[in-house]
């Protein structure tokens, strides 16, 4: 039942609490009334009866000594009259000298003790004689009526309030459900999203409803305008997403898409491949990756970046860029097959430039002999270098390679070059070992030195370091020359690029290749003052033992 | 004796004196109407100049002993009282009232509607009710009709009483305290007009008489002047719009004096009856 009123309209509710505190205060009134009623009633009665009776002792008294029968009957026809008394009879000796019905108790009769029993009776003397019993009976059904009368106005009083109430409640409830509905009616059109359709009045009520419907009025406003310039932003990006040239995805935790940039690759890629591809190749931090796949004749790169619980995939199709990229490639080949078989040419014209001019000599002496030896030492030291930059020392066989020790043979082929320049070589070294073909780690140091003792003034200085910092291995090499000019260091790593007018240009890109071969990194640091390489070798497992 | 007679002189002259005069009413008059006595003692007096105040007794024996003590100077009496104290209180009539034109009235015996009693003698071994004991219509004339039928009507009812009123009388039969009653008819009349629901629960069984009727009487000495001035002021009652409304009340036509008065079967049986109290 009580549950059942939850589900019934405030008005009825309202009604129903009305009623119930009503009719148990009615009730309550109406037991209270009733009570008070009866008890007053047979209190007074009883009072009323003695004190008349007593009062008429005499008046009585001197009347049945009178005999005046019709005196008596005027006085117990007069306490009857009292709407309370049923009867009233004054007898002697149970002998009928007045009874208030006396139709049915006529003058003469004799009364039986039970019947007098049921009244209250007062003796009546004069002196000590005594004259006659005066005997009065209550009338309890008047009584029990007035009662009745009493509980009767109570519940006609509670059914006036109750009407009232019932009115009141409706009223009441009417004004709050007027309000309670358009803030009803207001939060659906909030929840479906129809602003424009927002509905608010002024009210005469200054209550908590009034201000429950004017605060959602101002939130209502503040979220609208909240939610316009969200759209207008939303809106806004949207349209420069949809103008870029890469599809842009925006994948839940779920792997559900929750935004699409309207890119037509949409519809080059199953989802279910794509949320696959995306957690399969997390990046090693697990939050972003860059891969590049294939899918039939087409290349396309796919980003990943995982922003606040989602992921943030970007897809751009380069396939154009890969042909551009191949035809580029094979130009450049060809370009650096010209520039190698121009430069090849060139310098091996120069080195014949001697042996031309002996040649011819019909008498060679020792110095033309020494000449000839020399150029020819030249042409072998030369076509070594393009031998070795065409096919660099393999080092896949050479593991746990000791650095310090290639370090001071290196050192030891350069140690005339270094005195003779005056140079304080620092040696700042560790043990730990490296996996390099040592003719490939002799090609490297030996060109970095090489560039580091021409940049040096007399008396410069050169550090040489190695280090360790997690699974890598660091050989740097630094010097306070001159620096490296800003507008060529993109190009030292070019093949015959070259500053030095005796130089081949292949040393740093020799370098360059055979660090990139072993899998190991290079970078440069320089400015006027200090330049700085910097060898990042990947340490193995045993190499990290040792 | 010359005592009493300087004295009722004095009392004459300190009374004609004063102006002052006081009317005597038993239970002749409706008591249930006083107002009637005191409208009526109003016109007298403003009729005749003279302040006339109402003095009630409660039975003819009282009114007896204030016109014998002088202590009311003319009253509204029975034919039985003026019979007795005529000597006594030297009392002369001054008016009769007139019913139906007659100043006769009855004696009328009365029990409920319902009741199956046609005469007086209907009520032997019942209840009955007389009015005042010197009450010609409601006391000497039923005892004095059941005494010509040799009934002693001390033995003749199962309970007798005396309401010394005709309208408790009346009332009593209404009421069932008794079985029947002897009332004046003049009284019964009034009460019919002044009570006709209540009257309708009676009827008159038996009917005994013309008496003549209750008289108003006055001392001898009171001035004959006021008397005749008491005289035409009753008899004007009659022709002002005020005295009719007063005659209502006593229902009766007008007040006069007859040519001819005759108390005589009345004190035949009072004296038929002083021999059976005797």
């Amino acid at each position: 039942m009580i549950k059942r009123l939850y589900s019934f309209p405030i008005s009825t509710k309202l009604a129903v609490s009305f009623l119930v505190v009503i009719l148990v205060f009615a009730i309550i009134g109406a037991y209270i009334s009733a009570k008070f009623t009866s008890e007053n009633i047979n209190e007074a009665t009883d009072r009323f009866v003695e004190i008349t009776v007593k009062n008429s002792e005499e008046f009585i008294s001197r009347r049945l000594l009178e005999d005046d029968k019709w005196a008596v009957y005027k006085f117990i026809k007069s306490i009857s009259e009292n709407e309370f008394i049923k009867d009233g009879v004054v007898h002697n000796y149970q002998k009928v000298i007045a009874h208030s019905n006396p139709k049915e108790f006529p003058i003469g009769k004799y009364l039986e003790d039970e019947y007098i029993k049921n009244g209250v009776s007062f003796d009546m003397y004069m002196g000590d004689k005594k004259l006659g019993v005066v005997t009065v009976f209550k009338n309890s059904t008047t009584i029990n009526d007035k009662v009745l009368q009493s509980i009767k106005r109570v519940l006609a009083v509670f059914i006036l309030v109750a009407s009232g109430s019932w009115l009141f409640a409706i009223f009441i409830s009417k004004r709050i459900l007027k309000r309670l509905t358009l803030a009803t009616k207001n939060a659906e059109l909030i929840a479906k999203n129809q602003w424009q359709s927002l509905e608010f009045k002024k009210h005469h009520e200054i209550d908590e409803i009034t201000i429950l419907l004017d605060s959602m009025e101002s939130m209502s406003r503040d979220v609208k305008a909240h939610i316009d310039k969200i759209e207008n932003l939303r809106n806004f990006y949207h349209n420069i997403l949809s103008k870029m040239d890469l599809l842009i995805l925006i994948m839940d935790e779920e792997h559900s898409i929750s935004y699409q940039n309207g890119h037509p690759l949409i519809d080059e890629f199953d989802i279910e491949y794509l949320k696959e591809t995306i957690v399969a190749t997390r990046g090693y931090d697990g939050t972003s990756t860059v891969i590049e796949i294939k899918k039939g004749n087409m290349f396309f790169i796919i980003s990943s970046v995982f922003i606040d619980n989602a992921y943030l995939i970007s897809i751009s199709d380069i396939t154009v860029l890969k042909e551009l990229e191949k035809k580029y490639s094979t130009s450049k080949s060809l370009a650096l097959l010209g520039e190698m078989s121009s430069f090849l040419s060139h310098e091996l014209k120069n080195l014949l430039v001697p042996l031309k001019l002996l040649v011819d000599a019909k008498n060679l002496n020792e110095r033309d002999i020494s000449v000839m030896k020399n150029a020819i030492k030249n042409m072998d030291i030369f076509v070594g270098n393009f031998l070795n930059f065409a096919k660099p020392p393999n080092s896949e066989e050479y593991d746990n390679i000791e650095l310090s020790v290639l370090i001071d043979e290196v050192l030891f082929l350069l140690s005339s070059k270094l005195e003779k320049k005056r140079i304080n070589l620092h040696k700042e070294l560790v043990d730990m070992k490296i996996s390099i073909h040592p003719k490939a780690f002799e090609i490297v140091a030996l060109n970095l030195l090489l560039n580091s003792i021409d940049a040096c003034e007399i008396e410069g200085n050169i550090w040489i370091r190695s280090y360790r910092e997690g699974d890598f291995a660091y050989f740097e090499i630094e010097d306070d020359g001159c620096g490296i000019p800003p507008e060529i260091i993109d190009k030292i790593f070019d093949p015959f690029f070259t500053t030095k007018n005796s130089g081949t240009g292949l040393g740093l890109s020799l370098v360059f290749r055979i660090i990139d071969d072993i899998g190991a990194e290079i970078d440069m640091n320089s400015q006027s003052g200090s330049t700085r390489f910097i060898v990042r070798f990947v340490v193995k497992n045993e190499e990290k033992e040792g | 004796m010359l005592k009493i007679v300087l004295v009722s002189i004095l009392f004459l002259f300190i009374n004609a004196q004063e102006g002052e005069l006081n009317f005597g009413v038993t239970s002749v008059a409706l008591k249930q109407d006083a107002k009637n006595i005191f409208d009526l003692t109003t016109f007298l007096s403003k009729e005749t100049g003279v302040k006339i105040t109402p003095k009630f007794a409660k039975s003819y024996d009282e009114i007896k002993q204030m016109l014998e003590k002088r202590e009311v100077d003319f009253a509204y009496v029975c034919g039985a009282t003026y019979i007795e104290a005529k000597h006594s209180a030297s009392l002369e009539i001054l008016a009769l009232p007139y019913f139906d034109n007659k100043p006769f009235y009855k004696s009328l015996v009365i029990a409920r509607d319902e009741d199956e009693a046609n005469s007086l003698l209907s009520f032997e071994n019942r209840i009955f009710a007389f009015s005042d004991p010197k009450s010609n219509s409601g006391s000497i004339v039923p005892k004095y009709e059941l005494k010509m039928r040799g009934i002693d009507y001390r033995y003749f009812f199962s309970e007798f009483i005396h309401t010394y009123d005709h309208s408790d009388s009346i009332e009593a039969v209404i009421d069932g305290y008794v079985d029947g009653a002897s009332v004046d008819s003049l009284v019964f009349e009034s009460y019919k007009l002044l009570k006709p629901e209540r009257a309708k629960k009676v009827k008159v069984v038996q009917s005994f008489g013309e008496y003549q009727s209750t008289p108003i009487v006055v001392r001898k000495s009171v001035d004959i002047d006021i008397k005749l001035a008491l005289l035409d002021a009753l008899r004007k009652l009659s022709h002002e719009d005020d005295g009719v409304n007063i005659l209502d009340g006593f229902g009766v036509c007008r007040f006069d004096l007859p040519e001819k008065i005759d108390f005589s079967r009345i004190e035949m049986m009072m004296k038929a009856l002083d021999r059976i109290d005797d």
